[in-house]
């Protein structure tokens, strides 16, 4: 159970130290003689702190443990008849002022758009003998909507603050937290390490204490194991033995495999050599066999020999293409010309105007800075008029067939010439007649020659 | 010295060996003091008091009866009362007799809400009705006799969180969360009056037993005073420091009493606007008030505690059994003297209202299809003849009980009552 001395704990602490007997007057006192309850009297007079609520004893005591049979009878009629008298009597009066407000008046219309006229006269300041204009000002009052909603915003108080004094707190409240305690139940501020849209400085201890990472547990200083290192330590050496072991392994692997290929072409080498030596074993049978006596026969002989062999390479080159003699004059003059370059047929691209190294016209030495947003690279893959050429069709048509155009047009110039121009002149005469434009011009035409 | 070093050396040694010896066995000792006189028993009280052996008292305040200090200090308190001391209070207590009441079993479960059901009310006049509110912002009107739906009152857009029914007119009074108090007329079923200027949710409303005014109180911590035919706000009562749970009136002063979230109960002049009497004996939240209707007290709760006070005064009447209940939501009394307390949890208590008394202590079922968790009593009401009680739950439905009529003290017997003075908390 509590101590008595407690009980003065159980009371706030005084507000005002001056002391003023009127505000103690509507101040209920427990001690009372009325209703046949016990008269209990206040105790811990000298201990309470001036002006503060008075608590006795018996607000702790239930009354029905000192008198178990009390009765307490619902209020008589009377007494209902004659608290309703008077409230409803304090409430008709405050209902009337509320209803009509002492300071407001009904406000007319006319009161309103009276309009009050004042005549002023100005000085003239330029003119110091002239006499004042007067002006006639109407003062008329702004017109307000009586249903426009207010523009001062009603301002939610919650609990006001009201003159009252301090009620003497009868419970026991729970003892105050330690630091500790209120520490653990201290929650820290939000703080996000992946937005900070008004960005404030965040402390490095706010971060740390909001990463999980490291905890206050985890910073603490760490005890590592004996075991752990030894271990950590064996590892590292059973590590490094493996790999020197796999290095010896493969380095034998590799000596073992260059031996064994040096063995493969010495045998190859012997085979060659016997063979050589067997051919020229049986060549020199042969010769052996039949001898060419006759030294200017067997200079004849090579001779016609080499002539043979003249006849028939002008036989293969007059039977090549075109294309193959000159390839075949290019191979001989030590020359790689590609196909196009010697059908002419590669021309060096046709650029109308100058060109410029862009790099050149660029600002500043850093040329690869980037001049838009959008600009991937420092210069263009293509010049726009190469985009132009590269997105048209090609002027041979397809580029298979191409080669062969050229070298049937190459083979058959000089013999359908003339068959070739008539050709050109049907066509231009059909590409007349298909466009009715073309047809009206070249009607105006024929009409200007008749 | 080494006299006295010996002595101290023998005593030691003696109690080690012998101590336990001094003593007898209780059951020994029990048997030998049945022998003894009365005279005798007297003597050996006299001598342990002298010994100051009697000092395991759960009293307040250290007894002891041969200080002059203390003797002075019983007397400042209790003023030479005769009786009205600890041990006095305390034979009074055990003399106390709880009375026996019938146990309550459950009678109709009601579904029809579609959401808590948060406030209910019998109407006063007939007694043949109750009006449920609901956290779907509908208020059902129910038969009490047949538990069938009369009608269901839609105005509202948020939760209903309390009802009062007008004895003198054909209205009802209803209070939301949507910061409305409406007036519905009961003979046409609409609503006619809303009354407008809470800053907050309202959590309660009443109606004033002999004058056109209601009460409001709810979030926005005051309690505002209306005048019903005007509409307009006539009075507002400040002073609680959070949100009132109830605001209930009366017939004589103190004609409004309420209970807020501050743990505080006040009881207010409305004629002068202030406050008559601040009950700060709860620790927590104070989440309902209920009057006697068989005497001029009221019952108010807390988490754990349930306190009765008297009117008009509201001095300290009676502190119920009421440890270990957990949140309590709500409370009612019945003219028998039955106060009945509905955990949050789904507990229902009865209480025997003079002394305190838990008699009954059951649990309620939830509906089928509803889960365990959402066991709760969040309201409840005994009819006009206190014999049926409504309770409004978390599980959506309305649950009827009523007391069993086979019952005798001899079959039912109630809980244990060992009352300690202990009951005087703090």
């Amino acid at each position: 159970m509590v101590p008595p001395s407690s009980l003065s704990s159980l009371l706030p602490e005084p507000k005002q130290k001056t002391k003023s007997d009127a505000s103690l007057d509507g101040y209920p006192v427990n001690a009372e003689g009325q209703d046949n309850l016990p008269v209990v009297g206040l105790i811990f007079d000298s201990l309470q702190p001036e002006l503060s609520p008075v608590v006795s004893f018996s607000d702790f005591v239930p009354l029905r443990q000192r008198n178990f049979n009390m009765e307490i009878p619902l209020p008589t009629q009377q007494q209902i008849d004659d608290t309703n008298k008077r409230t409803k009597a304090f409430f008709q009066a405050l209902l009337l002022k509320k209803s009509n407000p002492a300071g407001s008046k009904i406000k007319r219309n006319e009161s309103s758009g009276n309009s009050g006229y004042i005549e002023y006269r100005s000085k003239n300041l330029l003119s110091a003998n002239s006499e004042s204009t007067p002006h006639l000002i109407k003062v008329v009052d702004h017109a307000a909507d009586p249903l426009h909603l207010s523009n001062f915003k009603i301002r939610s108080v919650y609990a006001p603050p009201i003159d009252e004094p301090p009620a003497p707190i009868l419970h026991k409240t729970d003892a105050n937290l330690s630091k500790e305690e209120r520490q653990k139940w201290e929650i820290p501020a939000a703080v996000s390490s992946w937005k900070n849209p008004n960005g404030y400085t965040i402390g490095l201890d706010k971060r740390v204490a909001l990463d999980a990472r490291y905890s206050d547990s985890r910073m603490g200083a760490h005890d590592i194991n004996e075991g752990f290192v030894r271990l950590s330590e064996a590892l590292g050496e059973a590590d490094r033995k493996a790999r020197q072991e796999l290095k010896l392994k493969a380095e034998a692997r590799k000596q073992l495999a260059e031996q064994e290929s040096k063995m493969k072409e010495e045998q190859l080498r012997m085979l060659a050599q016997r063979a050589k030596e067997e051919r020229e074993k049986k060549r020199a049978e042969r010769f052996s066999g039949n001898i060419i006596h006759d030294e200017a026969a067997r200079e004849r002989a090579i001779k016609r020999d080499e002539r043979r062999k003249e006849a028939e390479k002008d036989l293969n080159l007059s039977k090549l293409s075109v294309v193959d003699k000159l390839k075949a004059l290019a191979h001989t003059q030590g020359r790689d010309i590609s196909e196009k370059i010697i059908l002419g047929a590669a021309k060096a691209t046709e650029v109308s105007e100058l060109q410029y190294d862009s790099q050149l016209l660029s600002r500043g030495a850093n040329a690869a800075v980037k001049r838009s947003e959008d600009q991937l690279y420092d210069s263009p893959l293509f010049i726009q008029e190469a985009i132009s050429s590269i997105y048209r069709p090609a002027k041979f048509g397809e580029a298979d067939n191409s080669s062969q155009q050229i070298i049937e047009s190459i083979n058959g110039e000089a013999r359908f010439e003339e068959l070739n121009s008539k050709r050109a002149r049907i066509e231009s005469s059909q590409q007349n007649r298909e466009t009715p434009h073309n047809a009206d011009s070249e009607l105006g035409k024929k009409k200007q020659r008749h | 010295m080494t006299d006295n070093f010996d002595e101290l050396y023998m005593n030691l040694r003696w109690r080690n060996q012998f101590g336990n010896m001094s003593v007898l066995p209780r059951h020994v000792q029990q048997e030998i003091d049945c022998s003894k006189g009365v005279l005798q028993r007297y003597d050996e009280f006299q001598q342990q008091l002298k010994r100051g052996q009697l000092n395991e008292t759960t009293s307040l305040v250290k007894f002891d009866s041969g200080s002059q200090k203390s003797a002075q200090l019983l007397d400042k308190v209790y003023q030479e009362q005769a009786g009205s001391n600890i041990l006095g209070r305390q034979q009074q207590v055990l003399l106390q007799r709880p009375d026996w009441h019938a146990p309550w079993k459950l009678m109709r479960v009601i579904n029809g809400h579609r959401g808590w059901v948060r406030c209910v009310k019998v109407d006063p006049v007939d007694n043949e009705w109750f009006a449920t509110g609901s956290n779907d912002s509908t208020i059902k009107v129910w038969d009490l006799a047949s538990g069938k739906l009369k009608v269901t009152l839609q105005g509202h857009i948020m939760t209903v969180k309390d009802i009062a029914i007008s004895t003198r007119h054909p209205y009802m009074f209803s209070a939301s969360e949507d910061k409305l108090v409406k007036c519905w007329d009961l003979e046409k079923n609409m609503v006619i009056r809303d009354f407008y200027g809470t800053l907050s949710g309202v959590y309660s409303v009443d109606v004033h037993p002999t004058l056109d005014l209601i009460v409001s109180a709810g979030r926005d911590s005051v309690v505002r005073i209306w005048d019903i035919r005007s509409r307009t706000c006539v009075m507002t009562l400040a002073g609680h420091k959070g949100p009132i749970n109830k605001a209930r009136c009366l017939a004589v002063d103190p004609q409004v009493v309420s209970c807020s979230t501050d743990a505080t109960v006040r009881l207010w002049d409305i004629t002068a606007g202030k406050t008559i009497k601040t009950l700060t004996h709860h620790k927590r939240n104070v989440r309902d008030i209920t009057f006697n209707p068989a005497e001029f007290s009221f019952t108010t709760a807390c988490t754990d505690d349930i306190r009765s006070w008297m009117l008009p005064k509201g001095q300290l009447l009676t502190n119920f059994q009421s440890d270990s209940l957990g949140i309590i939501n709500s409370l009612s009394c019945n003219q028998d003297g039955v106060l009945f307390a509905g955990s949050d949890d789904g507990h229902l208590s009865f209480f025997d209202y003079k002394s305190g008394h838990k008699y009954q202590s059951t649990q309620t079922i939830e509906v089928p299809g509803s889960l365990e968790s959402e066991r709760g009593i969040l309201a409840s009401c005994f009819d006009a003849t206190g014999l049926r009680l409504i309770t409004c739950e978390r599980d959506k439905s309305i649950k009827i009980w009523n007391q069993d009529a086979d019952a005798s003290p001899e079959t039912h017997p109630s809980l244990p009552w060992d009352p300690t003075i202990v009951s005087q908390r703090f």
